[in-house]
């Protein structure tokens, strides 16, 4: 399948206002963050809006985009609902956080936001579960989207902290991306493992066929496509896109934040390098899952 | 209501296309765009490891299967992509918002984006068709009178598809309701003989009719 880009866009800004939202609803569960309460949740909405506007690009008839509630069990509806709880649960910390006297939202709020930030990047990666497409049809999709929350989560919230100086948050943060990065690193790994051994399941019994209706296309060589990952056409992709600069780099660049003990701009910087080169790594994978999503009818 | 459905003999298909042809034809599908194809699928060896001539293949008319369990239905997120009273999959393009998951949840490749319209379209068993008691376009014009249409609740045997009427000449309204039944015109089969496309929880409907002898791929 071609890639989809506003829906590509979609996913990954969703599971960075997840993972921020996350963080920070960690941070206030274990009363720290306090400074960098506010940017969060700005960064967080701003991302929900950008993945937003993304998506809306997808839509031939946005202007019908209410008729979305139609259908309330479909995947869709159910992500457009979770958009709508999620920008409820940034509202209700806002407004928590605003009207406490110590300026810190109470811990009730923290854990509606790690539900939120957790919840919304599972719902989306529900959605793509289709029978149809063996390679988006496995909970290592929806755990691939969580922990990619996770991993960007921790990084941006890097930035936030080192950006408003607040130093008692950036230990857990980075902790949480490095968890993040080594989760994502395996759920990678394994996810390519699982689609690359699954040519199997496309009609196999069809060795040879023609379609007139496209004579000059070759057929579709299913084994290939989804072999193509480790060490077939997107096997650089993979292995430099996704692997070595989406995680290995950004994990590296977190690590010697915390050895380094960095603070301040100098640990906004480390993170900002580490969130460019994660976001590089999660859209290459999410353009590959595209790449290799193909029918169990795959004759055309 | 009734629980309509179309079977192809492949032992009687010929690949001339006229399905694909007169689907484009009755429903204005868009140039690019087919509500139904028609595949080639082989030549494949006979037996395992067989040269030519020892070689066989068969021709696989691939359309919207108006599954039983539909993913494009599940999928749909404002309800176009609906079950009709008569069983068919059809979609209201009022409400169709071209999010195209329909089209990426079916596992035939069958649904395509108008481009023009910016709505997913697909076979709709020419509904204007058959609420007339008409056969589908497909069925009516197949050349080699291997389609054959009907209600699965009135049995298989029962499907009809067009036949000579029996004076030339005739009228046109006599021309197109003389029918056969699949039962009495073609070739005999057994359940075994009947086959449906790869099933990914999706219970397509739509039958294909190979017989013993012939090896069905899937």
């Amino acid at each position: 399948m071609n890639p989809e880009w506003p829906l590509i866009l979609f996913t990954f800004f969703l599971c960075v206002s997840g993972g921020v939202l996350g963080v920070q609803g960690l941070l206030c569960v274990l009363g720290k963050g306090k400074k960098m309460q506010l940017p969060s949740l700005v960064v967080s909405l701003a991302a929900l809006a950008v993945g937003g506007i993304a998506v809306f690009m997808h839509l031939q008839h946005w202007e019908r985009i209410f008729n979305g509630f139609g259908h309330i069990t479909s995947g869709i509806t159910l992500e457009f609902i979770g958009c709508i709880v999620f920008f409820v649960v940034l509202v209700l910390y806002f407004l928590f956080m605003r009207r406490s006297e110590d300026g810190m939202a109470p811990k009730w709020c923290g854990v509606l936001a790690i539900v939120a930030g957790l919840g919304l990047p599972a719902l989306t990666g529900d959605s793509y579960l289709m029978h149809a497409l063996p390679s988006w049809n496995t909970p290592l999709l929806i755990v691939y989207y969580l922990v990619n929350a996770v991993f960007m989560g921790g990084l941006a919230s890097l930035i936030i902290a080192g950006a408003v100086g607040d130093d008692d948050a950036s230990g857990l943060a980075t902790k949480v991306a490095l968890a993040g990065g080594v989760l994502q690193l395996v759920v990678v790994l394994a996810y390519a493992l699982v689609i690359n051994g699954s040519a199997g399941l496309y009609s196999a019994e069809i060795q040879y066929y023609f379609d007139p209706t496209l004579p000059d296309v070759a057929m579709v060589d299913r084994a290939g496509i989804v072999g193509s990952i480790i060490a077939g056409d997107q096997a650089v992709l993979f292995w430099l896109g996704a692997i070595a600069v989406g995680v290995v780099v950004p994990a590296a660049l977190a690590w010697l934040a915390l050895r380094q003990k960095a603070a301040g701009t100098k640990l906004a910087g480390y993170a900002g390098v580490a969130v460019a080169c994660c976001a590089v790594g999660g859209i290459v994978w999410r353009v590959i899952l595209y790449v290799v999503a193909i029918s169990v009818f795959a004759l055309y | 209501m009734a629980n309509y459905a179309i079977i192809t003999d492949l032992n009687r298909c010929t690949g001339c296309l006229a399905c694909t042809v007169a689907c484009k034809a009755v429903n204005g599908v868009p140039v690019g765009d087919f509500w139904i194809k028609t595949l080639r699928v082989g030549p494949h060896p006979k037996t395992d490891g067989a040269q030519f001539p020892d070689v066989e293949m068969y021709f696989l008319p691939v359309q919207c299967q108006h599954c039983e369990n539909p993913e494009c239905v599940k999928v749909c997120p404002t309800e176009a992509s609906h079950i009709r009273e008569d069983g068919t999959i059809q979609v209201d393009k009022s409400k169709c918002i071209g999010c195209q998951f329909c089209a990426m949840a079916c596992p035939y490749g069958v649904r395509y984006l108008n481009k023009e319209e910016r709505v997913v379209e697909k076979c709709t068993l020419c509904e204007q068709r058959i609420s007339q008691g008409e056969l589908p376009q497909c069925v009516s014009q197949c050349g080699a009178r291997a389609r054959f249409f009907g209600d699965l609740d009135q049995g298989v045997d029962n499907f009809e598809g067009p036949a000579h009427p029996d004076s030339p000449g005739c009228q046109y309204d006599e021309m197109t309701q003389t029918r056969v039944k699949l039962k009495d015109y073609v070739e005999a089969y057994t359940e075994n003989d009947i086959h449906y496309l790869v099933d990914a929880g999706n219970k397509p409907k739509l039958m294909y009719l190979m017989r013993e002898g012939r090896k069905w791929r899937e």
